[in-house]
């Protein structure tokens, strides 16, 4: 399999500088075949939960690749049920570059933008989906929507790819500071968002679908934080993959009866469980799921065991429903990676000790300065709570910017060293 | 003294407590302490503040929230027991809410630094402060402009050096702090006004920085009227900054005026690189005259000769009146770029038969010209490849110099003038250091690893650009039984695909031509030209051609000072 999506990705990648709009073709009819395979012939390691979560993941990015004109691009960290409630099909950005590299296919957007000028130390989820706009792979989409949350690159890329494609943006700005005010800010500004998207795209935004919406997600929330205690004495098996793909459902799909539907199915899966998990992971930030020797240690392995991804309890916090704007600008004021990092660690050391996780691996994404940056912080939070902390450097797209052996070695001698806590 | 970080910090606001404010403009010698406790791949100012914080006994320091790098700092900071020690959050917007909410901010900070002064706060003080930073007239001369991203004094002092007869302007994200005088508008009667009319003055008055929602106004520094003067811009990004790279890829196509990108990290580090490169646009524009040659009467009689001092090998070339190469030599640079001058010079002169007394002119180029004693005259060696390769190859109109330890794409004219150039950053990748360092890996010479390149079979990708870790892959693949050939191809492509990346950021087009020690490989010159979709030309002299051109300088001004 790797073989073909190798030869796949290169062909792809000549044709993306010759023809563009061919190349993004074979793109998204990849992603269908691919889409199908998951559906017909699920990978069998996984439960029934995950198979699941795989296709439903792989149909967030079909629908609106397939559908430009209803489509939104916009960040992992937007709320997206106003988009919903709209008809609009919203499209994560980073999912799209993940889904670039999962077809052997980055490499020639992150030429592309570099070549543009685009510094080769931008994160390279931002990097590859610029230079799929720069290139012409990106098609127009109805609007372009992000907010400032969790980093830069946000009000870059997104800037750059409505400037390319002459898509109308609309951004908004989450205060740094969490505080009920900052809801009342961003609130109003998705508020008067979803007025101006009616203006460019004539889609009026349902209000009692809404509410529907966001009363899936507080529902969904809920069974997210009985997952998190579920996962301390029960394994269900999962693959760096997987991890993505419900970081992405849990956010960009949040609200929708598919986020539901998993979060059911996921909790059922543990109740089920019979089997202990072995060494517990709780992983920050994204993961490197392209990288043979990192799957190697972790897919589908009771011991050790991701028992847990950052990216699937980042946006788990109170919210009002009563007011649906309010609730979702409470996701992204009150999101942990908002704010002083110290909230972001002591959260993480509050989790670790929920789920019971033997160790804390911290990825630190190439070119994201904000975990970088936050990674001494939250290892000595962390550490100070009794836990091993392994700040691991690597990429989470751009397969340039990391060391097998360097992993396999930092990876291992951690897991020895959670083996001799035992 | 209260420090800023940030051109957004409001510094009248301290002038209503009575405080003087210093902006940070530091630059260590290295981040040993800020690669410690923060991480390695945090822009080059914030690690700087950080050294600086550590370095100096700092009470009171603001922050705003302009980017990840200065928040996290702001975060690492926390722990150091700094008396006053505060972030400003900044909206990335200026509207009307934005503005309420910023006001609310400042009110903030200045409660907050009453509290921990002690002092009173008078806002008329404050206010009137602001007059003092209103914007100025221009004058009217024409200058080189530099640009992007926080660069300092140090920067730009630098540049004054290497442009020593042209003015030279600071319009970086931290020059001049000035207010718009159309944003000040109606004088606010109460304090509470003062912080809405103050918030609205830094969010609409400032030229806004990349990281601003809204950064049209920014189209204000490149107005008809700056567009008329400026005859050159320098645009400057800061190492793992990745907001300015966004703005110079916008402008680098269509500024009117020629175009020079350099990257730093506030260290003095590559103090040598950043001079060629300004030197090298200086002779672009036509600012820097070479200096005037030896006057010789009996110029028939006599030759010349150019020496190219690189990081890896000493080339030197001696001409006659006719342009012809008479002698030319290649070796080794040791330890002292001087010495294997002067060795060059003279197995150069002995392979032509000539003695010293026969030279009339010598022009010395490459990163080590100015320790080579030629007591006359030091070009860069961008202009020296681009006549050189001019020289070798007349349909030449781009020029790919990969040598030692840089790459350059040079775009020439019709006549061999340089039109533009971009250069790798300070990193080994896709340089003849990186296959040299391959080599060693795979126990071959660089020599046999040209040769064996050409008969790969399999298409061995090396993804790694950073030479140690490539050299890790190239390892593995080793202990994998990967054929050898297959590894070096893939190493070549590696090569190809980052020089390529650099002849697409110079602009360059179809008349290819390398120089440099890389361009004997022929599998790079093979997948380069793969690569490029179009022929590249080599020459066996192509290792000359820094050398030739220096020549061709040197018979050059000689002409001249004899018409």
């Amino acid at each position: 399999m790797a073989d073909v999506i190798e030869t796949f990705g290169r062909y792809v990648q000549k044709q993306i500088p010759k023809r563009p709009n061919y190349a993004g073709g074979l793109l998204l009819t990849a992603y269908r075949a691919y889409g199908f395979a998951l559906k017909t012939f699920p990978e069998k390691r996984l439960t029934d939960a995950k198979q699941y979560l795989a296709a439903e993941c792989m149909d967030c990015i079909v629908r609106p690749l397939a559908h430009p004109g209803d489509q939104v691009l916009t960040s992992m960290f937007m709320p997206c049920e106003a988009f919903f409630a709209a008809g609009l099909l919203p499209m994560c950005a980073e999912q799209y570059s993940t889904y670039a590299n999962g077809a052997g296919a980055e490499h020639a957007f992150i030429e592309a933008a570099e070549n543009a000028g685009i510094a080769e130390t931008f994160c390279s989820y931002h990097k590859t989906v610029t230079g799929a706009a720069i290139s012409g792979v990106l098609p127009k989409p109805a609007a372009i929507v992000n907010t400032s949350l969790a980093c830069d690159a946000n009000n870059l890329t997104f800037r750059k790819a409505a400037e390319l494609t002459g898509a109308p943006q609309f951004y908004i700005d989450v205060p740094y500071m969490p505080c009920e005010d900052a809801v009342d800010y961003v609130a109003d500004q998705l508020r008067d968002m979803t007025r101006r998207l009616y203006d460019v795209t004539g889609r009026k935004t349902d209000e009692a679908m809404l509410r529907s919406l966001v009363q899936n997600s507080r529902k969904t929330m809920a069974i997210m934080r009985d997952i998190i205690g579920l996962k301390r004495d029960r394994y269900v098996p999962t693959d760096l993959t997987s991890e993505l793909y419900e970081a992405l459902l849990w956010h960009n799909a949040m609200g929708l009866p598919k986020a539901l539907k998993y979060a059911e199915k996921l909790r059922a899966d543990l109740l089920k469980s019979r089997e202990k998990p072995g060494r517990k992971i709780l992983w920050m930030h994204t993961n490197p799921f392209y990288q043979k020797t990192v799957q190697d240690i972790f897919n589908w392995k009771r011991d050790p065991w991701i028992a847990l991804t950052e990216l699937s309890y980042d946006n788990l916090v109170e919210m009002d429903e009563k007011d649906p704007y309010r609730a979702m600008a409470a996701r992204a004021v009150y999101n942990y990676y908002n704010g002083p990092v110290s909230r972001r660690a002591e959260r993480a050391a509050e989790v670790a000790y929920e789920t019971g996780a033997d160790g804390v691996i911290l990825f630190c994404h190439w070119g994201c300065k904000e975990t970088c940056g936050a990674s001494t912080v939250i290892e000595k939070t962390v550490s100070d709570a009794g836990l091993p902390v392994l700040v691991l450097n690597g990429d989470g797209v751009d397969r340039r910017n990391s060391s097998d052996g360097q992993m396999k070695t930092r990876i291992g001698a951690f897991l020895e060293m959670l083996e001799g806590r035992r | 003294m209260i420090y800023t970080t940030c051109k957004y910090v409001p510094e009248e606001l301290f002038s209503g407590f009575g405080e003087k404010v210093c902006r940070l403009d530091p630059n260590p010698v290295s981040f040993s302490c800020a690669d410690g406790c923060s991480h390695p791949n945090l822009c080059g100012f914030a690690k700087a503040v950080i050294e600086e914080v550590k370095a100096q006994d700092i009470k009171t320091l603001i922050f705003t929230d302009c980017c990840d790098a200065m928040r996290r700092t702001f975060d690492v900071l926390l722990c150091d027991g700094i008396p006053f020690l505060y972030l400003l959050p900044l909206p990335h917007k200026t509207g009307t809410a934005e503005t309420s909410f910023f006001a609310a901010d400042l009110k903030k900070l200045a409660d907050a630094y009453a509290e921990y002064s002690g002092k009173s706060f008078s806002w008329e003080r404050a206010y009137a402060a602001c007059f003092e930073n209103v914007e100025k007239a221009d004058g009217s001369d024409k200058y080189v402009s530099v640009l992007g991203a926080h660069g300092g004094k140090m920067l730009i002092d630098r540049v004054r050096a290497a442009l020593p007869t042209v003015s030279v302007r600071d319009e970086t994200c931290s020059s001049d702090r000035f207010f718009k005088k159309s944003a000040f508008g109606e004088a606010p009667k109460d304090e509470r006004a003062f912080f809405l009319w103050y918030a609205r003055l830094i969010l609409s008055g400032l030229t806004p920085c990349m990281r601003m929602y809204d950064v049209k106004e920014r189209g204000g520094l490149f107005d008809e009227e700056r567009q008329k003067r400026r005859t050159g811009i320098i645009y400057h990004t800061m190492k793992f900054c990745d907001y300015y790279g966004f703005e110079y890829s916008d402008i680098k196509g269509r500024a009117r005026v020629p175009v020079l990108k350099i990257e730093t990290d506030t260290t003095p580090q590559s103090s040598g690189q950043l001079k060629t490169r300004i030197e090298a646009f200086g002779e672009t524009l036509g600012v820097k005259k070479y200096a005037d040659a030896p006057a010789s009467a009996e110029i028939d009689a006599l030759y010349v000769a150019g020496v190219d001092s690189g990081s890896a090998s000493t080339d030197a070339v001696i001409m006659d009146k006719d342009r012809k190469i008479v002698g030319s030599t290649v070796i080794p640079t040791g330890m002292s770029a001087s010495k294997s001058a002067a060795e060059a010079l003279s197995l150069a002169l002995f392979a032509a038969g000539l003695g010293r007394e026969r030279l009339a002119a010598v022009v010395a180029t490459g990163y080590g010209r100015e320790a080579v004693d030629t007591n006359r005259q030091t070009v860069t060696e961008i202009t020296c490849h681009a006549l050189g390769a001019h020289f070798l190859f007349p349909n030449a109109r781009t020029v790919i110099d990969i040598g030692g330890q840089d790459s350059k794409i040079i775009r020439i004219d019709r006549e061999g003038n340089v039109l533009g150039f971009v250069m790798n950053d300070k990193c080994a990748a896709g340089t003849g250091r990186f296959l040299e360092m391959q080599a060693r890996a795979l126990g071959l010479s660089i020599d046999e690893m040209s040769l064996m390149g050409l008969s790969w079979k399999n298409d061995v990708r090396i993804s790694n650009m950073c030479t140690v870790f490539a050299e890790s892959e190239v390892v593995s693949l080793v202990a994998k039984d990967t054929p050898v050939s297959d590894i070096i191809h893939g190493l070549n492509v590696s090569v190809a695909e980052k020089t390529a990346s650099l002849v697409a950021r110079g602009g360059g087009g179809p008349g290819y031509a390398m120089t440099g020690g890389v361009a004997k490989n022929s599998g790079v010159v093979k997948c380069l030209s793969e690569k490029l979709g179009a022929p590249v030309m080599t020459s066996p002299r192509s290792q000359l051609c820094g050398a030739v051109g220096a020549a061709l300088i040197a018979l050059s001004s000689l002409e001249k000072s004899n018409v």
